[in-house]
């Protein structure tokens, strides 16, 4: 059986959601506090704008807040406030016109950067370009699918219900991803041994 | 979890699956020693799951956006408005199923006291009699097609009744001192603009076709009325005392020796004193519904002498027939007098 992957905050969010959803005021900050970074981060993959982003977090606290007692409780909290960020923010930007929808691509960009990572090594410089490279010739939602699976750590079921698609599109929009990067990670057995050797010299420096 | 599927992995199919990954995001000691032992068990996927392994761990140093200088600004709007010092301005909102009953229960409230207020209403239909009895204990005897209202809060502070059509009243008598008399205590039938007042009596009402008959069986009642234009005096009446009011005016009929017999129509007893055989007919028509048709107009005015006492509908067609020496051809709730 597939052990549900889980992220770091996972387990401490349902704890403090069901004491903020009995009115907790102590609990709703915590809520707030350890998932306000990860929103954010999440928010900035759809818009740069910075208010909007804000706009948003805060609309979403104000909902949780103000319909505390109508919530259920969700196997997942972090897949319950990514999904009803992602809503918020879709709304804003659709009624500021920012996008129509176009069938299969949105105009937002999971793309990734490496530019403030501190790298230690070439042959991790290397695979980071090249990651970079390859999520950057991916269709958008491609590159979400990635995110949500690699980054936060969300199974198919949490994937596809965050993204409104069906666990089965899930699997094969990944899928899909995966055969690109594939072809672009082949990594030789020659860089492998430059980089064990690289390690080593290292160590010996050290 | 099942290891042997792993030695056939491809690099592809160790990023697709959820153990893995598990083990990459979530290093444990027991994940660490499970994927250990399977490098070293297949040692031709060693490299895959290297390679795999390197590749989420290098994606997830990607740069990130936090925007954690702005946690606290835009914590304070949040608390702002739904925060524990910005009660004062909130309104205060009971849960939805507390909502809802208050919202049904105030409906309902409303409804009961619209029926409350709303006045009683006592309706026969053609040919029907009933009787109704009035919370102080009065009785009224309604025929067909006749209409008895009244007001809630009946009885409180007065006892008034609105009648069309015909009743027999039995009055329950409730003054004690005659000099002082209570509000409460005087009974009213009112009949388009004419009132009959009693204290405690019995006697036939007949409202029909803008005429109110009144027929005094026992006790004393007083008649006044409210014609536009015109004052009248007000009408006592003594037992056995027959009065009409008709045209704005009270005039008395006839002193009757049984005025008991104005209620027969309540046994379905029809007694007429030389009478017009329109008038018969009328009755048919104002409380049972019959639908009469003359083919000699004039017959209307064909009168029996004396009087007549009989029951049912059929003695009393019958009893013309023969005393008037005319057709009469009864077809369901059409009459046709020849």
């Amino acid at each position: 059986m597939p052990e549900n992957i889980v992220s770091i905050h996972e387990d401490h969010n349902t704890t403090i959601w069901l004491a903020f959803k009995e009115g907790s005021w102590e609990a709703y900050t915590q809520l707030y506090n350890q998932n306000f970074k990860l929103l954010n981060n999440y928010g900035y993959k759809f818009t740069k704008d910075v208010n909007l982003i804000e706009d948003a977090v805060h609309d979403l606290f104000i909902k949780l807040w103000t319909n505390r007692t109508n919530l259920g409780t969700p196997a997942s909290v972090k897949n319950y406030l990514y999904k009803a960020l992602r809503n918020i923010i879709f709304r804003k930007m659709q009624s500021q016109s920012r996008f129509t929808e176009i069938e299969d691509d949105y105009p937002f960009s999971f793309e990734v950067s490496f530019d403030h990572v501190v790298i230690a090594n070439e042959e991790e410089r290397a695979l980071q370009n090249q990651i970079k490279s390859v999520i950057a010739t991916l269709p958008h939602r491609q590159q979400e699918i990635v995110f949500l699976r690699f980054y936060e750590g969300f199974s198919y079921p949490e994937i596809a219900d965050i993204m409104e698609i069906n666990v089965s599109s899930a699997y094969k929009l990944l899928y899909k991803a995966l055969t690109s990067m594939e072809n672009v990670l082949k990594v030789s057995k020659l860089v492998i041994i430059l980089a064990l050797f690289s390690e080593i010299r290292v160590n010996v420096r050290v | 979890m099942d290891a042997s599927k792993y030695s056939a992995y491809t690099f592809k199919e160790f990023l697709e699956d959820d153990d893995f990954i598990a083990w990459v995001l979530n290093p444990t000691d027991e994940k660490n020693i499970f994927w250990n032992n399977l490098s070293a068990h297949f040692p031709d996927k060693k490299n895959d799951i290297a390679r795999a392994s390197r590749v989420i761990l290098a994606y997830r140093k990607q740069d990130t956006f936090f925007n954690e200088d702005r946690l606290t600004d835009v914590w304070k709007r949040i608390e702002a408005e739904v925060g524990p010092a910005a009660k004062q301005a909130k309104v205060f909102r009971l849960p939805q199923f507390l909502r809802i009953a208050a919202a049904v229960l105030l409906v309902a409230m409303i409804a009961i006291i619209y029926r409350y207020n709303q006045p009683q209403n006592f309706q026969t239909a053609f040919g029907e009699i009933k009787t109704v009895v009035m919370p102080d204990g009065t009785t009224v005897l309604l025929n067909g097609n006749s209409t008895l209202t009244y007001e809630h809060g009946w009885g409180k502070n007065s006892r008034e009744v609105w009648l069309k059509g015909e009743g027999f009243f039995h009055v329950i008598h409730l003054n004690q001192d005659p000099a002082h008399i209570k509000k409460g205590e005087r009974f009213v039938v009112h009949c388009n603009d004419l009132n009959i007042e009693v204290l405690g009596t019995t006697f036939n009402v007949k409202n029909r076709h803008d005429k109110v008959n009144v027929g005094l069986v026992t006790g004393k009642i007083r008649v006044t009325a409210n014609p536009v234009k015109k004052i009248l005096s007000p009408v006592t009446l003594s037992p056995g005392d027959y009065v009409e009011y008709a045209a704005q005016n009270i005039s008395l009929k006839s002193k009757l020796t049984h005025p008991e017999k104005l209620m027969s129509w309540s046994k379905r007893q029809f007694i007429f004193n030389n009478v017009k055989l329109g008038e018969i007919l009328r009755t048919l028509e104002d409380s049972y519904g019959y639908q009469i048709k003359y083919t000699n107009p004039s017959s209307k005015d064909l009168e029996i002498e004396g009087e007549i006492s009989v029951t049912g509908v059929k003695e009393l067609l019958e009893t013309i027939s023969t005393s008037l020496h005319v057709n009469v051809y009864q077809n369901d709730h059409q009459i046709t007098i020849n």
